[in-house]
């Protein structure tokens, strides 16, 4: 899965795993600041936190966390906190599966 | 038939002069750039990295910044200057075009004697700076920008930066735009007088 990833990248699969692994290790603490984020109501910090796991994600071609960083960074700025809830759910659980491939 | 035939034969033409390409590419950077010394301002641990492993692999030498203001630091105190620098427009602490500025207005002072000449009378003209600084020319700054916001270029190029290129960081663009820099740099820069 990981594959084409590093091949467009022209890494090589240490390297890319590397990054990935630096990426779980961020996204998890982002994802924390950003349910205190939520908690608090700071819809300002949360559109930020959102939009620098969106930029990450992208990078590294990791689509779907881009996606679910896109929706996050959306419904954040409309207000939309509960939705914003949600998804980092959602972007939290990925960050474990993605996690367990690159441990394995 | 005939048509379909030559068709054929120009894809198949087209198809291997791409292939060719790419293997030939990273061959064609001089040795003389690869030897480059590049700072990286950027924020993201993510991108940051990723530059810097597509940079180093290339044969640059790097060195990062978390913050504009840790960018203006290093710029100032590097002992053998820089070649080139990526800088991020938004970075906590000091974004981009306020790094920028402070390296132009640092510039300025230490490569262009001849400005202060022009200064007050009875000013300290301070040759010793200018003798104590090791940069001699202008260097290139590059903006990296999220996205392609119009009117975004504009405020790169007012703010005293050279060119940018937008995220996601793509290791073509980052190369061909240091060829661009680096070389024109060497080019037209301020001989050491």
């Amino acid at each position: 899965m990981l594959k084409n990833k590093f091949e467009r990248l022209e890494l090589k699969e240490d390297e890319y795993i590397e990054l990935v692994h630096l990426f779980v290790l961020t996204s998890r603490s982002d994802i924390n600041k950003l349910q205190s984020a939520i908690n608090s109501n700071d819809t300002e910090k949360v559109s930020m936190i959102a939009h620098s796991l969106k930029g990450a994600a992208v990078n590294l071609g990791l689509e779907e966390f881009f996606e679910l960083a896109k929706i996050i960074e959306e419904k954040a700025r409309d207000g939309q906190l509960e939705k914003t809830a949600e998804t980092a759910y959602i972007f939290q659980n990925k960050l474990d599966g993605i996690a367990d491939i690159i441990n394995s | 038939m005939e048509n379909q035939g030559r068709n054929d034969n120009e894809k198949n033409t087209e198809n291997s002069r791409h292939q060719k390409l790419s293997v030939i590419r990273p061959l064609e950077l001089p040795e003389t750039k690869n030897s480059a010394h590049i700072l990286l301002a950027e924020d993201n641990p993510i991108n940051q990295k990723l530059a810097k492993m597509m940079l180093i692999k290339a044969g640059y030498q790097v060195e990062t910044a978390d913050t504009g203001k840790e960018a203006l630091d290093k710029f100032i105190t590097s002992s053998g200057g820089f070649d080139l620098v990526f800088m991020d427009m938004q970075m906590p602490e000091m974004d981009g075009i306020e790094a920028t500025y402070h390296i132009r207005k640092w510039e300025a002072k230490s490569i262009a004697p001849s400005l202060m000449l022009n200064g007050k009378e009875g000013e300290d003209l301070s040759t010793s700076i200018f003798e104590l600084t090791p940069h001699r020319k202008r260097v290139p700054i590059i903006a990296l920008t999220a996205n392609a916001i119009k009117g975004d270029k504009e405020k790169c190029l007012e703010g005293g930066m050279d060119d940018y290129i937008t995220k996601p960081i793509n290791r073509d663009i980052l190369f061909e735009v240091i060829e661009k820099w680096v070389s024109s740099a060497k080019l037209s820069g301020v001989s050491p007088i």
